[in-house]
């Protein structure tokens, strides 16, 4: 029982959809939380718009929620539920947000309840920028100095008494505009007066800069009696000046002295008790690398990206303790699961070093600003531990999959002169850290880079000895023992020694083998090997004595899914985890092999064992060498578990489930095109071209439009559609600037309804828990449209035929456990897209809106059982009684750049459902969810291209009809005007019609902008700019007409979000309800 | 210098490494110690005296050496490392580790798996160790397992009693047992003279002087002049008020008829939860023993501190005595704010008289 009395029941509200600064790590967070509570025998209730999420789970909490997080809905589910009491602190900002929003409108009062933890008065101090500078002064905590300021006397006035250099920040600009740094008097003024000048307001902060001290982080704990431990340190490489969650983070701190780790933990201590915090909380400071002055950064009063490192950092539940202290509790009453002998008064003690590495998406965003700086651009991170900074270092690396398996680099930075390379290092792209190894290769000076990158030389100089150390073998060309077992120890993998001696892989660990260099496994304990641990929780290191203790029964190896990135998100973790679940249940060990920090997977109790490994063949054999386990699973991991497939094959295991050569015949064009034919189902007709005659040539004899991508995509560019000749050629044109070494498919472009499926199949039967409608036509990537389950659109000879033609491809593909196949419906007929023999995005969607579990049902035909005897039928499962849409969130606020028009590239990070019996009320909940503004009133802006004005048309109608003005391009006016829709304002051109559009913004004249694009790649056009501003504005920008059917639809129902139902999983009907 | 060398301990196990520091053969009691930070201020914290330290954290040197730094002028006999920084990387390093070492007459073994070699103090209990260029043989064995540890107290305390200077009326006494800097720092804060007096002092010198209060700390807990302190401090307490500290804790309940036993493997760390029983809050605080107080008859003293993790005693109180003793480190638990700081008690125990 909670050591609170008082609490009964709990609300805790989750963080959304995945977006860029808010990702996996608050379903970690609150997964622990909601067990924690549970555990304690408390009725809990969740809160989450993400459906793709462990902590959304049925058997997570009493009740789940997945409904749009408002303020008003949140007030709808707390009159109905009544809790208690709120645990505001583990669902990112946006959970803190909504419960002190909550607290202060004085709703919470009113219903009698209270926020668990730490309090609103907390949050306040340490949130509100004013009254955290004024407490920080009353305990004499050093803040970085700083000042409003309306005119450049005030700010000359500022500089002479700080000194600089100083940063300038206008308020109210979007991107930083206008600021800068200014290192002299001179610089300021001109700084001052461009941002005076770009600021709404008139006003610039002027900021005392610490760029380039080092950036130093403590994870504190504080309970309900006062006492206080800091769980972790961690030191930023990457100096200040560039994001903590951009940052290249190590733990614990490496270069400071025991005084001014004491003096920074200390100063941690004494500001958490200022705040009166009881739970989690990180403390960032800026330390001055020349003599241990200090200064506070940011104080985050909750569970964050960094105390999610830190957990999995150090074995210690940052988020379980925080949650059990809001119940009441204090340190030394809760239990440390790790050694089962110590509490959680403790501070967790270090024997290895983790590094922590952002994956950015630029792979993806080739056309993206890649500037890495104050705002944050990755979309998920990697972590590795290692017994020394460069195994730590190589290790993730590694795992970051961006084809970078070495520092020595055979294409892009090699060519560069020391001058390019040198140019983006201050400030900063995401390839920085490579530059700097490069340029270390070719002999630039520790201190050189130092001085110019603030990199410490500590880290400096072990980039250094992994350059040097590579240079030797690749020089003496072969290798003897000794510098193997040093390879080994500074992280470098056997596949970058194998280049370098002009071996193979296998070679090299055959070498390794027979000179008994092998991986030893060492447990994080957190306590450096003073008590026993008794949770399996492994790395490996080069360390003389392995900790591996011989499992006793057989187990089964589950590849996670490594890195967010954009395509592969937070999904496959929840996939990952149900199948160790199963797997467990069915009586083996699961053991899982992951290296993100974010996830549920990654926490040492999920599995019955952890390694936190890169996921490469190399890392991947040493752990199977030590398992032997009976079969690995590589269907739920997206495509990092797929491409290992093959590795794990021909080391001799076997796959678990679909076999390799069936997954090969899915990818392979030829063999999937005969596999088809057998069994007489159609697939868009294509061809496959090198140039663009052979190209206009193939188009023409399929007729336009079609779909072109390279087959073998490199650097992300992808798939687009082109409408006639001239679309073509441009796109080959385009592509060509590169070489090409494989050919480009050409493809016919079915315009239809897309359809998607995910199938569970035991070799025999298959089942189909429900089909899903994209919202979006075909040529919209399938992550990126709005999905609708059940479809709305498809007759029961439909339904029949695509029952049967995916049963066929299931059985045809020998697929065991799960299949996903996405179709096009055009009339009656169905053409087969694509096939996935593995677990897809939809997934944790469905399973959820369904209650059918899917990744358990998929694990278990994997082990021999068959579907039929599982209770849930074969064919198509029985449909829920609601609609269930899932709508695509992005993060385009946070990549500058970047146009975010929908095409067949994916672009968003996240996802949202909307839940309702009424599909336009299911559709309207979707887009609240997703952070869309809603209004049913004011304005619209129309540029529409030639293709798309015909369909256009009805939504315009309708908008007019709802009463908004409606504002348009002069050529889609004449366009409205000429089917009889007056009234429409024309905004002029002058060179465009952008400015026009923009002062429509600034006055709030206009609540949606609908723009077809044309083509998106050219960053000065009208469209392209036009979105951006969209997208800087808050501004929704829809660039579909599907997608604004769908709103006109949504809008019809004139609901506020104070008058949308709200609905439990258990609510939605079918077999939730058993 | 990058000579082989080996740890040989007493149950004939041996790890080879690379030689640092001196270089010499040096024999000890191998203890561990599990803070991140801080070598230099374990190597040189009086208690080692004598000991073979070694570091369970695996990159150590990273921020150099600063003499300014250290704890005292007595320094661990050895030190046992996973991986030495040769270049160390701090705007207030002023040489490396390695060298600190040489010039100490430190000798030091780095290259070896700390991690399993704890793991096997931590299931067998302390162990007597060799670091030495010679391979292992019945001879050597039986050397390091009969190797003596005693020293004497005069080697780590200082030979003439000295003042330090402060800015207010009164002093307070300060008894030498193999004292830290730390100690010495934490109580000139309250501006009052601070005399030191060698730890040989008899008890009737420390009472002549009118001090407003006696801290008894340090320090090495194995050394030959247990019954002569115990005898001074017979004589002293109760007639001053007394604060004890680390070694000084101990021999406080020596006096009172207490017990001291020895822990498996010893309290070296700074991560280890201390729960003060009035109040029930919990702290952590840098601790270096390898002996405890046992909980039992110690006359007019009771447990005022529980270590949690092996509920073993870490501070007692003598309310009758005005006098209080602790075995950690109380300057460095910054998790100690007022009323709760020591210091502060027992500053406020003087002038309240």
């Amino acid at each position: 029982m909670p050591k609170d009395k008082n609490v009964k029941k709990v609300l805790v509200i989750g963080s959304g959809p995945i977006v860029i600064g808010q990702a996996a790590e608050f379903d970690y967070a609150g997964t622990q939380a909601c067990r924690a509570l549970k555990e304690e025998g408390l009725q809990v209730v969740l809160v989450n718009s993400n459906p793709a999420t462990i902590m959304t789970d049925r058997e997570m909490t009493d009740k789940v929620y997945i409904e749009p997080l408002t303020i008003e809905v949140l007030k709808n589910i707390i009159r109905k539920e009544k809790p208690d009491s709120i645990l505001p602190t583990l669902g990112g900002q946006t959970g803190l947000n909504l419960a002190s929003e909550l607290a202060e409108s004085g709703f919470l009062d009113q219903n009698n309840v209270r926020l668990l933890g730490t309090t609103v008065e907390t949050i306040k101090k340490a949130e509100d920028r004013e009254s955290f500078k004024q407490t920080m002064i009353e305990i004499n905590e050093p803040v970085i100095e700083s000042i409003i300021v309306k005119d450049i006397k005030s700010a000359l006035a500022f500089g002479e008494k700080t000194g600089y250099p100083l940063i300038v920040r206008p308020a109210y600009t979007l991107g930083g505009t206008g600021g800068g740094f200014a290192f002299t008097g001179e610089e300021l003024k001109t700084i001052t007066t461009n941002g005076l000048e770009a600021s709404r307001v008139g006003q610039c902060l002027i900021e005392k800069s610490v760029a380039g001290w080092k950036e130093i982080e403590y994870e504190v704990i504080r309970d309900n009696l006062g006492s206080c431990i800091t769980v972790c340190s961690m030191e930023n490489i990457d100096p200040v000046g560039m994001h903590t969650g951009d940052s290249i983070v190590v733990a614990p701190v490496q270069t400071l002295t025991d005084k001014e780790n004491r003096m920074l933990r200390s100063a941690a201590i004494k500001i958490i008790k200022a705040l009166d915090v009881k739970g989690g909380c990180n403390v960032q400071f800026a330390l001055n690398p020349d003599n241990s002055e200090y200064a506070l950064i940011e104080v985050n009063p909750r569970v964050s990206r960094s105390s999610a490192l830190a957990s999995k950092a150090t074995g210690y539940p940052i988020a379980r303790i925080a949650s059990l202290i809001a119940i009441g509790y204090n340190l030394d009453e809760i239990i440390n699961k790790i050694t089962g002998k110590t509490t959680a008064a403790y501070e967790p003690s270090l024997d290895y070093i983790v590094t922590k590495f952002p994956r950015w998406p630029f792979d993806k965003f080739t056309q993206a600003d890649r500037t890495i700086g104050t705002r944050m651009k990755a979309t998920g991170e990697i972590m590795s531990i290692g017994e020394n900074f460069e195994q730590s270092f190589m290790k993730a690396v590694r795992s970051l999959e961006i084809g970078k398996i070495k520092l020595q680099d055979d294409n892009s930075l090699s060519e560069l002169s020391e001058e390019e390379l040198l140019s983006k290092l201050v400030p900063a792209d995401d390839n920085r850290i490579f530059r700097v190894c490069e340029l270390l290769r070719r002999g630039r000076t520790v201190d050189e880079l130092y001085n110019i990158t603030k990199i410490d030389r500590w880290f400096l100089r072990g980039f250094k000895r992994i350059v040097e150390l590579e240079e030797k073998i690749i020089r003496q060309k072969k290798i003897d023992r000794k510098t193997l077992l040093e390879a080994k120890k500074y992280g470098i993998s056997d596949q970058a020694i194998a280049n370098f001696t002009g071996n193979s892989m296998m070679d090299i660990r055959k070498l390794r083998k027979e000179w008994n260099i092998l991986p030893a496994f060492n447990m994080v304990d957190t306590c450096a090997g003073e008590f026993e641990a008794v949770s399996p929780y492994y790395y490996t290191t080069y360390r003389k004595e392995s900790e591996y203790k011989k499992k006793t029964g057989k187990s089964i190896v589950v590849l996670g899914s490594g890195p967010i990135r954009i395509g592969q998100g937070i999904e496959f973790d929840y996939c990952s985890v149900h199948s160790i679940r199963a797997i467990k249940k069915k009586g083996y060990d699961a053991v899982i092999i992951n290296n993100n920090p974010e996830t549920v997977s990654t926490d040492f109790d999920t599995s019955d064992r952890l390694y936190f490994e890169p996921l490469t063949p190399e890392d991947v054999y040493n752990i199977l060498d030590a398992e032997e386990p009976e079969a690995v699973v590589v269907q739920f991991g997206g495509q990092t578990a797929i491409k290992l497939a093959k590795a794990v094959t021909d080391y001799g295991y076997k796959l678990l489930g679909t076999a390799l050569e069936d997954i090969d015949a899915a990818e392979d064009r030829k063999l999937f095109d005969n596999l088809l034919e057998s069994i007489g189902v159609q697939r868009p007709q294509g061809v496959t071209v090198f140039t663009v005659s052979e190209a206009i040539k193939g188009a023409e004899s399929l007729g336009y439009p079609v779909l072109v991508r390279p087959s073998y995509v490199l650097g992300g560019q992808g798939m687009e559609i082109c409408y006639d000749s001239a679309d073509l050629e441009m796109y080959m044109s385009f592509i060509n600037l590169h070489e090409q070494e494989h050919p480009i498919l050409i493809d016919k472009y079915i315009v239809g309804a897309e359809l998607e499926v995910d199938a569970i199949c035991d070799g025999k039967d298959i089942l189909i828990p429900g089909i899903m409608e994209h919202i979006e036509r075909t040529g919209i990537h399938s992550g990126d449209s709005i999905a609708v389950y059940p479809p709305l659109n498809i007759s029961k000879p439909d339904e029949d035929n695509i029952i049967r033609i995916t049963k066929d491809i299931a059985l045809k593909l020998n697929t065991i456990g799960l299949v996903n196949i996405q179709y096009i419906l055009k009339n009656q007929e169905l053409f087969v897209i694509e096939v996935n023999p593995r677990s897809s995005r939809t997934v944790p969607y469905i399973s959820k809106v369904t209650g059918v579990p899917m990744v358990e049902l998929a694990t278990r035909c994997a082990l021999g059982e068959d579907l039929i005897s599982m209770g849930y039928g074969t064919g198509l499962y029985r449909k829920a009684g609601v609609y269930a849409v899932k709508v695509p969130v992005f993060s385009n606020e946070k990549i500058t750049g970047m146009d975010f028009s929908l095409s067949p590239e994916m672009k968003s990070t996240g996802e949202v459902l909307g839940v309702s019996a009424d599909i336009g009320e299911a559709l309207l909940k979707g887009l609240y969810a997703s952070n869309m503004k809603i209004s049913f009133k004011g304005g619209v802006f129309l540029s529409i291209s030639d293709k798309f004005k015909w369909e256009i048309l009805p939504v315009a109608v309708a908008f007019k009809k709802f009463g908004f003005t409606i504002y348009a391009t002069e050529g889609t006016q004449a366009y409205l005007e000429k089917y009889l829709i007056d009234g429409v304002i024309p905004v002029k051109r002058v060179i465009d019609a952008y400015e026009g559009v923009k002062n429509l913004i600034d006055n709030h004249k206009v609540q949606y902008i609908i723009n077809t694009p044309t083509k998106g790649r050219n960053s000065k056009r009208f469209g392209f700019k036009l979105r951006r501003l969209a997208a800087d504005n808050g501004v929704p920008c829809l660039t579909s007409v599907d997608t604004a059917h769908a709103l006109i639809r949504a809008l019809h129902m004139t609901k506020s979000d104070s008058d949308l139902s709200t609905l439990s999983l258990d609510e939605y009907g079918g077999k939730a309800l058993i | 210098m990058s000579d082989k060398g080996n740890l040989v301990l007493e149950d004939g196990s041996c790890y080879e490494g690379t030689l640092i520091g001196t270089g010499k053969s040096c024999a000890g009691e191998v203890v561990f110690n599990t803070c991140m930070t801080g070598y230099q201020e374990v190597i040189s914290d009086p208690s080692v005296t004598g000991q073979i330290v070694m570091m369970a954290y695996p990159l150590i040197g990273n921020s150099g050496i600063n003499e300014d730094y250290s704890e005292s002028s007595h320094y661990a006999k050895g030190v046992i490392l996973n991986e030495l920084c040769k270049e160390p990387s701090n705007w207030s390093s002023k040489e490396t580790l390695d060298k600190f070492l040489s010039d100490k007459g430190i000798t030091g073994i780095t290259g070896v798996d700390v991690r399993s070699i704890i793991a096997k103090i931590r299931d067998k209990g302390t162990m007597r160790g060799m670091i030495t260029k010679e391979k292992p043989d019945g001879g050597l064995i039986n050397n390091i397992k009969f190797f003596q540890n005693s020293i004497s107290i005069s080697e780590v305390s200082v030979k003439d009693i000295y003042l330090i200077k402060g800015d207010r009326k009164g002093s307070i006494a300060v008894l030498d047992l193999g004292i830290s800097k730390s100690v010495l720092k934490a109580l000139s804060k309250f501006g009052y003279d601070i005399s030191v007096y060698p730890a040989l002092t008899s008890y009737e010198v420390i009472l002549n002087s009118a001090h407003l209060g006696l801290v008894i700390a340090g320090g090495p807990e194995n050394f030959e002049e247990k019954d002569q302190i115990i005898r001074n401090i017979k004589g002293i307490m109760g007639k001053v008020p007394l604060f004890g500290i680390g070694s000084g804790h101990q021999l406080m309940a020596l006096s009172r008829g207490g017990r001291i036993i020895k822990l498996k493997y010893g309290h070296r760390n700074n991560n280890h939860p201390i729960k003060e029983i009035k109040g029930g809050r919990v702290f952590t605080a840098l601790q270096n023993h390898g002996y405890t107080v046992e909980d039992g008859d110690i006359i007019g003293g009771r447990v005022s501190h529980i270590n949690l993790n092996d509920n073993t005693v870490e501070g007692i109180c003598y309310p009758d005595d005005n006098a209080f003793s602790v075995q950690f480190y109380p300057e460095d638990s910054v998790y100690m704010t007022e009323p709760e700081n020591l210091y502060i008690k027992f500053i406020a125990m003087r002038e309240g008289d």
